[in-house]
């Protein structure tokens, strides 16, 4: 999915009523992950890079997840990997929002030829997919987690600058904003106290939605080898390298493959979830 | 829409080229070493490379080459390869014949799956029916679309044997081999999409349905059939259609991901390795392919959907 | 025998009651007022008559049209009635129209679906449009929202009805085109002879186009009678409240409180 394709989602589709369940579960799911990922930072069963004369073992007691063609413990890879992954999803919408929100926030601000350029250029980075960037980057610079990240995160600055302006210009429109200008409040003010807790809503969700695409791109990327090199377990690196045993040990490359898509459908989740519980007080505020 | 806004959208259009373009370009040019060097190896002498960067046009200011560069593009002329001298644009033509097909029938899988799952979900969703097919959509977003290309040759090409798992047999040579070729990556790389587009299928046709004018149409004797077919149609077609322009730079990064899953000769794999190899000007063009292709798609898809729609017109 | 003999009529959606037990007629060619405030079950009383309640609405009693149960009926014989035979008009006359189809097939379509011979220039012209090729050529949205009621009115009435069912047809629109609306609605339903079921929640527009009142309140069905009859001598506590309010603004002596249907009745 696209971010293009997630903002307009985030504007169009009507909550239902079975969502609160989503909220649950998706919440659940990055919970578990989060843990795992925390987890991993102290500790794995094994060592994750490492390798061992135990090569592509079934499951086991000593290895739940088996291990790889190199004899690593394909579940200390997964918790290591769970960790690369949330770093990475992390900092691209870190770098997405605070690159993003600013920008749609002056643009609605400060309205005119401001607003009209701002967006010209969002426009601009919004028709380049990520993946074309990481390519290029790692054209330039060689691949690495950063070069994934950046591409990432740079490729949806333009969605939290929309979803920011959007939600901007209905607060700035809104009559209590105008009671505060008549006190002369300043420009800089009513953002901060008005608009940002306002729009606060809205962009957890986006932020949300936006990880888990944020996690597919991420894995895209390392499957093609565009992303952390060698040997960092990373689940779409280890998909990548699990590939040639398809047919000899076909869980070897469905397990970091079940992992990515867990992972993303429990931001999607989350997202969708958080969208339906928030969206009435949404609703009631404008 | 008139003539104006048209021609507003496409000067918009060319500066997005265009700014796009030096974007690439200056990337691309601040590189260290030179392409000569890599060409004739390190046992060349100074001599040989200083005439090689010279014949290659390298040691032109950067402005220079860069409209050189863009009037190559333009005239479609796309240059030779520094790494292999084949002639680009060849490389890129037969490429196409891949990834166009298979772009092509990726969208074919993804509206024929999303279609009849969004409209079911919508006039399902109060019962267990229309939960299971969103639950379903949920996932099939979810999952990768590399996971699922490798779950497809697990299951029909090492399991059943049916398709192959990899590589492409040219079109010229034989018609049915490479469109069988193309079967399993298509499947992989729509069903995914399909499982997004079903979301906005659905949300297409619930406005639809909770809309006034459906109401409407039915206080003067519609059945409910027809009145979502006469009225619903086009009105919910719009939603879907922009979305559909959204997804396509999606498609065609999925191909990307899918060209290296089934090991197949397309664009994808052509900038990739160029990458690897960093032969340069061919990831030069190929990204310029890709982004103009991009921006032109999502052009026409403004303009069609401003035609559909009288409102924007 | 009256055209409309709404008998016990119960509507529950979900866990809500939205209609309780309501009975009441309408005669041939009769104007009857419908009042309450939101909430009150009016607008579901009009959907159950026309036969388009909710797919979740649960219904009880007899709906008798011209001698038929709309609530057992067959929905291929409603939609049969729907358009031909009763017409509803809605509130919100700006979303009400298809917005991508010419407003001159929308019209059209009512006169095809029930086989009936009309001009629709002629339609337009009897609801006051004086240059109808323009308007049939249009689209929803380049009418305002008093023009778009007026085509809304057409089509309801296109094929001569013999019930006209209008759910707040000017609510929505300025003051100033309300009354030319109510009026052209007026003017219609005499034309054909029709009866009329008018919903407001505004006293002023039913007290002034209707012979019969009907009062609701939360479902309930809680007076009717002849229009005077109901505003000059009130029996529910909620009917005395509500023309309290409504004429106590001129009536108020300056710096006096007033009075709120509260006042009058017990409000949860």
């Amino acid at each position: 999915m696209s971010a293009q394709a997630a903002e307009l989602l985030t504007r169009t589709e009507r909550p239902s009523r079975g969502l609160h369940a989503s909220a649950v579960i998706g919440g659940a799911i990055v919970t578990g992950i989060v843990v795992l990922a925390l987890v991993a930072l102290f500790w794995t069963p094994y060592h994750a890079t490492i390798p061992t004369d135990q090569v592509l073992a079934p499951m086991s007691w000593h290895h739940p997840f088996g291990t790889d063609e190199y004899g690593r413990d394909v579940l200390s890879r997964l918790m290591a990997g769970a960790k690369l992954i949330l770093y990475a999803g992390a900092v691209s919408v870190v770098i997405a929002v605070v690159g993003g929100v600013p920008i749609g926030l002056a643009a609605a601000a400060r309205g005119g030829l401001v607003d009209d350029l701002l967006m010209r250029v969002v426009d601009l980075v919004y028709a380049f997919p990520a993946l074309l960037a990481a390519i290029v980057l790692a054209a330039a610079v060689g691949a690495s987690t950063t070069t994934a990240m950046l591409a990432i995160g740079i490729a949806s600055i333009p969605v939290f600058a929309r979803v920011s302006r959007a939600g901007a210009l209905q607060v700035l429109e809104s009559e209590y904003v105008l009671a505060a200008r008549a006190y002369r409040r300043s420009t800089a003010a009513i953002v901060w106290r008005h608009v940002l807790p306002n729009i606060r809503s809205l962009l957890i969700v986006q932020a949300s939605l936006l990880f888990a695409i944020a996690i597919l791109a991420e894995a895209g990327l390392s499957y093609l080898g565009l992303g952390t090199p060698p040997p960092a377990p990373t689940w779409g690196a280890m998909v990548q390298d699990a590939q040639q045993y398809l047919g000899r040990d076909p869980l070897l490359v469905f397990w970091p493959g079940i992992f990515i898509a867990l992972a993303v459908l429990g931001f999607n989740l989350l997202g969708d979830g958080l969208r339906d519980l928030l969206d009435p007080r949404l609703r009631e505020r404008r | 829409m008139n003539a104006r806004y048209l021609a507003r959208r496409l000067a918009t259009l060319i500066a997005t080229l265009v700014a796009a373009s030096l974007a690439v370009f200056s990337l691309l040019s601040i590189l260290p070493g030179s392409p000569a060097q890599v060409i004739l190896g390190t046992q060349a002498t100074p001599d040989a490379v200083k005439a090689l960067t010279a014949q290659l046009g390298l040691n032109h200011p950067l402005w220079r080459q860069y409209v050189h560069w863009i009037h190559g593009l333009v005239t479609l002329d796309f240059g030779h390869s520094y790494i292999s001298q084949l002639p680009i644009g060849h490389q890129i033509a037969q490429a196409l014949g891949v990834t166009g097909p298979l772009i092509g029938f990726g969208l074919l899988v993804g509206i024929v799956i999303a279609v009849p799952f969004g409209v079911a979900a919508a006039l399902f969703r109060r019962n267990v029916a229309g939960a299971a097919i969103t639950s379903v959509s949920q996932i099939g977003i979810a999952v990768p679309n590399f996971i699922a290309g490798l779950l497809l040759i697990l299951v029909f090409a090492v399991k059943l044997g049916w398709l192959p798992a990899s590589g492409f047999t040219p079109w010229s040579q034989n018609g049915w081999l490479a469109f069988k070729s193309l079967v399993l990556p298509s499947i992989a790389l729509g069903v995914v999409e399909g499982a997004l587009l079903s979301r906005y299928v659905r949300s297409a046709v619930l406005d639809v349905l909770r809309s006034d004018y459906l109401r409407t149409a039915r206080a003067k004797g519609l059945s409910r059939r027809q009145a979502l077919v006469r009225h619903g149609f086009r009105n919910g077609a719009i939603p879907i259609l922009t979305v559909l322009g959204l997804e396509i730079p999606s498609l065609i990064i999925g191909a990307v991901v899918i060209e290296n899953v089934f090991t197949l000769p397309g664009v994808g794999t052509l900038l990739l390795q160029a990458v690897s190899n960093r032969d340069l000007l061919v990831v030069q063009d190929v990204v310029m392919l890709v982004a103009v292709t991009v921006l032109v798609v999502n052009f026409l898809v403004d303009a069609s959907y401003r035609l559909l729609d009288p409102r924007l017109r | 025998m009256s055209l409309l003999a709404v008998e016990r009529l119960t509507v529950d959606v979900g866990d809500t009651r939205a209609v309780a037990d309501v009975s009441f007629a309408v005669a041939q060619g009769e104007r009857v007022g419908l009042i309450g405030e939101s909430g009150s079950g009016k607008s579901m009383t009009a959907l159950a008559v026309i036969g388009l309640l909710p797919d979740e609405a649960r219904s009880s009693g007899r709906v008798d049209f011209d001698g038929r149960d709309m609530l057992s009926l067959q929905e291929r014989e409603r939609c049969r009635l729907r358009g031909d035979r009763i017409g509803m008009i809605f509130q919100e006359p700006m979303t009400a129209l298809n917005p991508t189809m010419r407003v001159g097939r929308q019209v059209a379509e009512v006169l095809e679906l029930h086989h009936r011979s009309g001009d629709v220039l002629e339609l337009l012209r009897r609801v006051e449009f004086r240059d109808p090729e323009r308007i049939a050529h249009a689209y929803p949205h380049q009418l305002s929202g008093g023009q778009r009621q007026r085509i809304l009115c057409a089509i309801a009435t296109a094929c001569s009805p013999a019930l006209v069912l209008a759910d707040e047809p000017t609510t929505a629109l300025d003051v100033t085109v309300q009354a030319q609306v109510l009026a052209l609605l007026g003017r219609l339903v005499a034309e054909e002879g029709a009866a009329l079921l008018l919903i407001s929640h505004d006293l002023a527009v039913v007290a002034g186009m209707c012979d019969r009142l009907l009062v609701m309140y939360r479902g309930e069905l809680v007076e009717q009678g002849p229009t005077r009859a109901v505003l000059d001598d009130p029996q529910h506590p909620y009917t005395k409240g509500l023309l309290a309010t409504a004429t106590a603004l001129h009536a108020a002596p300056r710096g006096s409180v007033l009075p709120t249907v509260s006042d009058f009745v017990a409000v949860a």
